[in-house]
């Protein structure tokens, strides 16, 4: 049995994610994005949702009697999925602490994720798309308190200083490769992200940044959004046309973000299913 | 060669001991595998290129061992830095290859000795054919900084044109192709000493 059926078989029978997610002191939502494949959970979750599954009363009747676990060094993996409430108090500041940096530097900022449009409430970290002229950011968010990691001038990798190596997110700098460069060439709404009012890249921006790029799960959480009438499947199209017109290339670090054939691939299985 | 950051070079041992112990096929590629051929420039992370059949095994066994192994761009590119470095450029970067020249360089990767230790290092050919894969419209920053290393490179004489042209025609890359051409009709006078032009 893997993760998802088994959550799938709890819920048929009667158990909710909220109250499962409290058994096992997991984030709120968090077996939301397992269920739709948003993320994966370690083997130590995966094995216990399984188990779970298979006899729901004894495995969480058991769990009621276990100790509150000391807390794990930062670097544990396991840490990433039983978050303490410094830890969430933690994400929650992340977008407070991003904002308040970059709104008064004049900086054109917008935060990214498709977790964003399934769940406002997300605790996953939430990434940044940042215009490409708008490089004083760095210095905002470092004089702020983050550390930055450098990978390429159109990523870099942010966290609090004080905070777990899981709330690490991503800094995009987009020149040349759409969707994410042509972010800010219209207006960006904003939206209400753990009590702040921050602008957020749309659901069809993003729906075209996942579908073309190669991530596994891409096409499951297109799906979602294309199920909760978060993006419309006709707007993707006439948007991924307009990408015909660019040149073909065969360079690897591209195609891990821009393959328009896989993009046009997924989208083609998407409206079958409609 | 420079020695490598200790914290990176026990990372580096975890991994190494993991993939030679289930046969994995990896080699080290980018600024580490460059500075083992000849072309030492200033780095601090270490590109692990790694079979894709040995990513879960080596996540989880990274994982097991108290590393946090973060996605980048899943399932081709997830990092693993030493625990408790605030310096988060300090990094391994596990790539997982499914196709491509970065494939053919895990495949043909020799031995070298890297402070004390013989490490699969991918061959220079492949990293160059690699840089000349960088797309100019693309990705115009990664293309600007690829062509200063492959004009440094050149200049050391440690690019073969004719090994490098057989790995890009084995990817039927003619727009890398064409820049190699390019690459090696500049700047005459620059010294290349093992040059061999055909």
């Amino acid at each position: 049995m893997n993760t998802v059926a088994a959550i799938e078989s709890l819920v048929r029978r009667g158990y909710t994610l909220a109250s499962l997610e409290r058994a096992l002191h997991l984030s709120p939502n968090y077996l939301s994005k397992v269920r739709h494949e948003a993320v994966r959970p370690s083997f130590q979750l995966a094995a216990l949702l399984v188990l779970i599954a298979k006899d729901p009363q004894s495995v969480l009747a058991a769990l009621t009697t276990v100790d509150e676990p000391t807390p794990r060094p930062q670097n544990s993996r396991a840490s990433s999925l039983i978050k303490t409430d410094d830890q969430n108090r933690a994400a929650d500041n992340v977008v407070e602490r991003v904002a308040a940096a970059l709104a008064p530097a004049a900086v054109r900022f917008a935060f990214f994720s498709p977790a964003l449009h399934l769940d406002p409430s997300t605790k996953e970290p939430i990434d940044v798309v940042i215009h490409d002229a708008d490089r004083h950011a760095m210095t905002s968010l470092k004089d702020a308190g983050f550390l930055c990691g450098h990978f390429s001038s159109a990523l870099f990798r942010c966290r609090l200083a004080d905070a777990p190596d899981d709330t690490e997110f991503s800094l995009h700098f987009p020149t040349t490769i759409p969707p994410l460069s042509q972010v800010f060439e219209t207006p960006i709404e904003p939206q209400l992200i753990n009590g702040v009012m921050v602008p957020v890249v749309d659901a069809t921006t993003t729906a075209l940044w996942l579908l073309l790029n190669r991530r596994p799960d891409a096409q499951q959480v297109v799906q979602h959004l294309v199920d909760r009438a978060s993006v419309d499947v006709d707007t993707l199209d006439v948007r991924l046309s307009e990408f015909d017109a660019l040149p073909q290339t065969q360079s690897t670090y591209v195609l891990q973000v821009f393959d328009r054939a896989l993009a046009r691939e997924r989208l083609r299985h998407i409206k079958e299913r409609m | 060669m420079t020695p490598l950051d200790k914290d990176l070079q026990k990372l580096l041992r975890l991994c190494a001991k993991k993939l030679d112990a289930i046969d994995a096929e990896w080699a080290i590629g980018g600024a580490t595998a460059m500075a083992a051929h000849g072309y030492e420039r200033q780095t601090k992370d270490i590109d692990l290129f790694v079979a894709d059949d040995a990513r879960e095994e080596l996540i989880e066994h990274l994982t097991s061992k108290g590393v946090a192994v973060t996605h980048i761009m899943p399932p081709a590119h997830y990092i693993a830095r030493p625990p408790k470095t605030k310096d988060l450029d300090k990094r391994l970067d596990l790539l997982f290859p499914a196709l491509g020249v970065e494939s053919l360089g895990l495949m043909a990767a020799r031995r070298h000795t890297i402070d004390g230790h013989e490490l699969p290092i991918m061959p220079i050919e492949h990293v160059v054919a690699l840089k000349l894969q960088t797309d100019p419209i693309f990705d115009r920053d990664r293309y600007a900084k690829d062509a200063q290393d492959l004009q440094e490179l050149r200049a050391r004489g440690l690019i073969e044109p004719h090994r490098v042209r057989v790995v890009l025609e084995d990817v039927s890359d003619q727009a890398a192709l064409d820049r190699l051409h390019s690459l090696l009709s500049l700047d005459h006078d620059i010294p290349t000493p093992r040059l061999r032009l055909r």
